[in-house]
């Protein structure tokens, strides 16, 4: 037999009565409610029939024991809570060692205690994380259990101690309570198969929904699946229309399971929370996203000509004039005239297209605006993409100039790295992926030399073309970073975790402490959940942002000629849906 | 409850036993210079003395425009806020058979108005160590509770984290959370009663 542990937890809401008191020996003793009677037998009856309720049988295996009539118990409110215990078995009379005191929380009421809040599984996750981890945890388990000085290493975890499976007794000390004490005042015959809807069993009822669209065989439905993919990785607005969809097969798939819920393991909670987040962020999306559209609606022709107006002017004729400013010997530079000139014609002949296609396009401006307007009542989420892939169009032109400077920049670079190869007598070895010496002829020198010339005098001039290209790019892509910032904050704010927090902290419980009161009884209270970790797929997604748009990055991609790219959409998709990463955890 | 000092040259630091509980308490410098006193320090009266005059002095040139209003009610809210949340005390209470759970206490004037706390319970601790830390050409040693979440993972909590008391303290309280452990494995392997 176990020892009996000298701590007991008690109800904080029994004062002042006396009588057969049941709950759990093991690991610690914890009692979950008292029967008001003398009878030990009796007492016994009760409880054994309650725990062949159906009810209890749903959340009995969270459990390595049964309940079990404790001893004859007394307590007193006057002179600090003495609490006077008897047990059965020993019948001997135990003085309380330490008392615990926790409050028993109604299951409907949705609280419960737990020891983190990664317990409630209620943030959004994506399919990379937290792999990097796994081998520092590993590392540290191994010095830890190479430390010869550690007392008591694990294999004796198990015995009278203060963990998880006292937690769950605390959190369902009611249930338990509630169904003896309908026991005591019915006496039907239990186990009825129908009585209260039981858990439906298994953590993962339904399988998770695969993020893309199912592969049929014919090929027709392939090509549609490939085309909506390319376009996702493209077009925001695919990617947001993606994530509507994703949102609404949720909502669809779990609203029975949420409103028919009666059994509320911390699981059924989570599961709760992530739907009405869900509902609730979708909401609002849509009210803010209602407010602004109209705004845009009723504004279209104002908005469509301060875009056309702005368009014209820094974008067309802006360009146009940097362009030739750079053809004409800009801030002193004297540039290679003929490459200048060819390049200052095909650009400014290629603005000028682009510049007579948007004024062929100008009287369906306050029509895009409409639209953009419209898109709002699919929230505010749709109208930032719709903003962000219309201005991604708009500025195509930009993007074609600078694709092309980058990559005679990019060209011309590596020639000047082969020809600095060459001057030093080295060569690159494809084979093996190194630079090797190498004796060149004299007439491979001599090309190199007259190479060498061309490139040195014409590099400034595709320097000069490349940096004004580099930086209109720049800013194009700071733009669409702001708005891919905007829409990833606004898809997966944590909305209802946070009023949870406000409104009712003991239903999003962060952890347990001990308030010591002056005399006696400890109280078991609960924490609740830190900000920190409410937002922490915040902090993830910063640091994701912060990694690909880093100042140095950009400058070193910059120098070295590679294009800028904004960051990719699967870096900041986050999903409700719970990955395999983490149903396998 | 029995308060004892047991390092003579670290007044800061005592040991309080409790009925359950046994705290090791160490008090931020700077608060109480005799231990008998229960005044606030001067230095922190002279203070308020100074906001509350420079406070009247312009207050009626402040009051006068509504975002002068506005900025001396928030320039007089964050003052409050600092004052009123300043390390009071930390602790490490040790809970025989529950665990150990480490406390900071902020407030005023040895009155402490917000606590927060952090209980490890036994079966969770995997030790209790004195780490030694280096930042630059600084050595400062810490306690710290080894923590097993229930994913697995480790987690170190750091106690005194603001105060970071000096060695001599650090020893005392790493003797007394080993010997509580030892106590409670024994507790947990002995046989039957």
């Amino acid at each position: 037999m176990n020892p009996m542990s000298a701590v007991v937890l008690w109800p904080a809401d029994l004062t002042d009565l006396e009588g057969i008191c049941y709950g759990w020996k093991q690991p610690l003793v914890c009692v979950a409610g008292v029967i008001a009677t003398t009878d030990s037998a009796e007492a016994e009856r009760m409880v054994t029939l309650a725990s062949l309720r159906s009810e209890w049988s749903a959340v009995r295996q969270m459990f390595s024991s049964d309940p079990v009539v404790l001893g004859h118990c007394r307590s007193r409110s006057s002179e600090g809570r003495s609490l006077e215990f008897s047990f059965l078995d020993d019948s001997q009379n135990l003085e309380v060692g330490q008392l615990l005191v926790y409050r028993r929380h109604k299951r409907s009421s949705m609280r419960f205690y737990s020891f983190n809040f990664s317990e409630l599984d209620i943030l959004p996750s994506q399919e990379s994380e937290g792999s990097d981890t796994r081998n520092v945890v590993a590392l540290a388990n191994e010095s830890l259990a190479a430390d010869f000085t550690r007392l008591g290493s694990s294999p004796k975890r198990k015995g009278a101690v203060f963990d998880a499976e006292v937690l769950s007794q605390a959190n369902l000390a009611h249930l338990l309570a509630a169904i003896v004490e309908k026991e005591a005042t019915s006496s039907d015959a239990p186990s009825n198969p129908s009585a209260g809807a039981p858990e439906p069993t298994g953590r993962g009822e339904s399988p998770p929904p695969s993020r893309t669209t199912p592969i049929t065989p014919s090929s027709s439905a392939n090509i549609i699946a490939t085309i909506y993919g390319a376009s996702r990785r493209f077009s925001s607005t695919m990617e947001q229309c993606d994530i509507r969809y994703e949102q609404g097969l949720y909502v669809s798939r779990e609203v029975s399971y949420v409103y028919k819920d009666k059994a509320r393991t911390v699981h059924s909670i989570s599961k709760y929370i992530k739907f009405h987040n869900c509902v609730w962020l979708v909401l609002n999306d849509v009210i803010i996203g209602v407010a602004f559209g109209s705004f845009l609606c009723e504004n279209k022709q104002f908005f469509a000509q301060w875009l056309h107006y702005g368009l014209q002017t820094y974008l067309i004729d802006g360009m146009r004039e940097a362009l030739l400013w750079l053809n004409s010997w800009p801030a002193g530079l004297k540039l290679n005239t003929e490459l200048s000139q060819f390049y200052c014609h095909s650009l400014v002949g290629l603005v000028s297209v682009w510049g007579w296609l948007l004024e062929h396009a100008a009287p369906c401006f306050p029509a895009l605006v409409w639209l953009i307007g419209v898109g709002g009542c699919c929230g505010m989420t749709m109208i930032v993409s719709l903003l962000s892939d219309s201005l991604g169009l708009l500025m195509a032109h930009l993007y074609v100039c600078y694709y092309l400077s980058a990559t005679v920049f990019s060209h011309q670079l590596g020639l000047a790295g082969s020809l600095w190869n060459l001057f030093r007598g080295k060569r690159y070895n494809v084979l093996r992926n190194r630079i090797d010496s190498w004796d060149y002829d004299m007439d491979q020198l001599l090309l190199g030399t007259i190479l060498f010339t061309l490139l040195a005098f014409l590099l400034p001039t595709v320097l000069t073309y490349y940096a004004l290209f580099a930086t209109a790019r720049l800013s194009v892509i700071i733009v669409h970073a702001m708005f891919d910032t905007i829409t990833a904050l606004l898809n997966h704010f944590p909305l209802f975790a946070l009023l949870l927090r406000l409104k009712d902290p003991l239903r999003l419980p962060g952890g347990v402490f001990i308030q010591r009161s002056k005399t006696g009884p400890l109280l078991l209270s609960s924490q609740p959940a830190p900000l920190s970790s409410i937002f922490r797929h915040y902090a993830h997604l910063a640091r994701r942002l912060i990694t690909h748009y880093h100042p140095l990055r950009m400058l070193r991609q910059l120098a070295s000629g590679r294009l800028l790219s904004p960051i990719s959409r699967e870096a900041i998709r986050y999903s409700m849906v719970p990955t395999e990463d983490v149903l396998k955890r | 409850m029995k308060r004892t000092i047991p390092l003579q040259e670290h007044p800061e630091f005592s040991i309080i036993d409790g009925y359950g509980w046994r705290e090791f308490r160490v008090e931020a410098p700077g608060g109480r210079r005799r231990a008998a006193s229960r005044l606030p320090s001067i230095g922190g009266l002279w203070l308020d003395a100074c906001v509350v005059s420079g406070v009247a002095y312009c207050w009626k040139a402040a009051t006068s425009t509504t975002p002068g209003m506005a900025v001396l009610f928030m320039v007089l809210l964050l003052y409050v806020y600092t004052r009123s949340t300043q390390i009071q005390w930390e602790s490490v209470v040790i809970f025989p058979s529950i665990g150990i759970q480490l406390e900071t206490h902020k407030g005023f004037a040895g009155v402490s108005l917000l606590a927060s706390r952090k209980f490890v319970p036994w079966s969770s601790l995997e030790d209790f160590l004195i780490n030694e830390g280096l930042r630059g050409w600084d050595v400062r040693y810490y306690c710290v509770a080894i923590n097993r979440t229930l994913e697995g993972s480790l987690q170190l909590e750091v106690a005194f984290e603001n105060i970071l008391p000096r060695f001599p303290i650090l020893l005392e309280v790493y003797h007394g959370v080993q010997e509580a452990l030892q106590i409670e494995i024994e507790r947990r392997t002995e046989p039957s009663v």
